[in-house]
């Protein structure tokens, strides 16, 4: 059964970027047995690329969920423009469709819909990668908002007695969510980027050693490697909500305290 | 007449068309397109008697009604219609990358992503096309 599954192994240029192409057929066969299948994952994660011809619009799926379940941490993206990838691109994380000359069901079935394969650079590079990092902070950023907010309630709560006597007024407690939500994160979407897109959309002059999205592929490890939102930045931004409630909560409190008694 | 890729009609042409001289003479051309990176497919027809159809018409009518595995069901007696077919020729269409692919594919891979090709083509023209878009490298 072993010999019937043939992977040929194409040789590049360099030793280290080595492909595999691989036939329908013998998919069928890695997929039934678990030991060949095993050993097709790890070889495949071995190379930059695989190439399976032969391959039904049922097996394209097949082949994303396989990848999906031995390899969980990873993210798929799947692009197609032909009604044949459309239960490949359901089924991969990120489904991206061609509108085009194969009709629109790709495209309509795709989380994003694009014109060209080539917009796919600007898709993942530019606007994923921003989205991606914006997200993250957006999301640390409202952990720390609460924190902030809610921990110096607390820290009144020693010196009233625990009464539940709330620390903000009223109409500042309820606007609070509202403005420090909303408006910066908004600025913060709309008009932040860590590096210009390219060369033309760069404002003049432009310096020499400038980094762009679409020049530097380096730039998307952020999103591969996850440093914009793990543990550790996480416990980061707590950190400073604390250390910034202490700051603010007993800066404003002895500062008032003192004027009271004098 | 049917229209496929071509080993799924090779399985269900008749015994006569596949010893044919034909067969083998568009076997070749096909290949030969095949490697230019051109995307081919195999004609074939049937010709139906009135009541055979009817007869599987029906059956098919049922199949599509039905309420459950309606796919499964309707590709079961496709399977029965679509047998002892004679080739009648083959096709071959260029399908040229669309601009910037290998750029972009080249541009991935920098990144780190990982890539994975997958098509229906035959394995010569995915090679082909492997190469074109600057997947493979040889």
């Amino acid at each position: 059964m072993k010999t019937e599954v043939e992977l040929n192994l194409t040789q590049g240029q360099l030793k280290r970027k080595q492909a595999i192409v691989v036939a329908g057929a013998s998919l069928v066969q890695i997929d039934e047995h678990e030991e060949i299948r095993e050993c097709f994952l790890q070889a495949s994660d071995n190379v930059d690329v695989v190439l399976a011809c032969r391959v039904s619009p049922k097996q394209k799926a097949d082949i994303v969920n396989l990848i999906k379940k031995r390899f969980p941490s990873k993210t798929t993206l799947s692009i197609g423009d032909g009604a044949n990838d459309v239960s490949m691109i359901l089924q991969a994380h990120v489904g991206v469709g061609i509108s085009g000359k194969e009709g629109q069901q790709a495209a309509r079935s795709a989380d994003y819909a694009i014109g060209q394969f080539k917009y796919l650079k600007t898709l993942l590079f530019f606007h994923g990668r921003e989205a991606y990092r914006r997200n993250s902070l957006l999301i640390v950023y409202n952990f720390y908002k609460n924190f902030l907010y809610v921990v110096t309630q607390f820290y009144f709560g020693f010196y009233s007695t625990f009464s539940g006597q709330p620390l903000y007024e009223q109409n500042m407690y309820q606007l609070y969510n509202i403005t420090m939500t909303s408006l910066p994160i908004m600025w913060f979407a709309v008009f932040d980027f860590e590096h210009e897109r390219d060369e033309q959309r760069a404002p003049q002059p432009t310096q020499p050693h400038a980094l762009y999205f679409l020049r530097a592929p380096s730039l998307y490890r952020i999103g591969l490697n996850n440093e914009c939102f793990s543990y550790f930045i996480f416990i980061q931004w707590i950190t400073k909500a604390l250390a910034h409630s202490l700051l603010i909560f007993f800066a404003v409190f002895f500062c008032l305290c003192q004027n009271e008694t004098s | 007449m049917c229209k496929g890729a071509d080993t799924v009609i090779s399985e269900r042409l008749s015994h006569q068309s596949r010893e044919s001289d034909m067969f083998q003479k568009t076997e070749e051309i096909v290949n030969k397109y095949a490697e230019e990176g051109l995307r081919t497919l195999y004609l074939a027809e049937k010709i139906l008697d009135e009541q055979v159809y009817q007869q599987w018409n029906q059956k098919a009518q049922q199949a599509k009604l039905s309420m459950q595995n309606r796919e499964e069901m309707v590709a079961q007696v496709d399977e029965l219609i679509e047998t002892e077919l004679e080739l009648i020729g083959s096709t071959a269409i260029e399908d040229r990358l669309q601009d910037e692919v290998a750029d972009t594919i080249q541009f991935m891979k920098a990144a780190g992503i990982k890539v994975w090709v997958l098509t229906g083509d035959k394995i010569e023209t995915a090679m082909n096309i492997g190469l074109s878009a600057g997947l493979l490298d040889q």
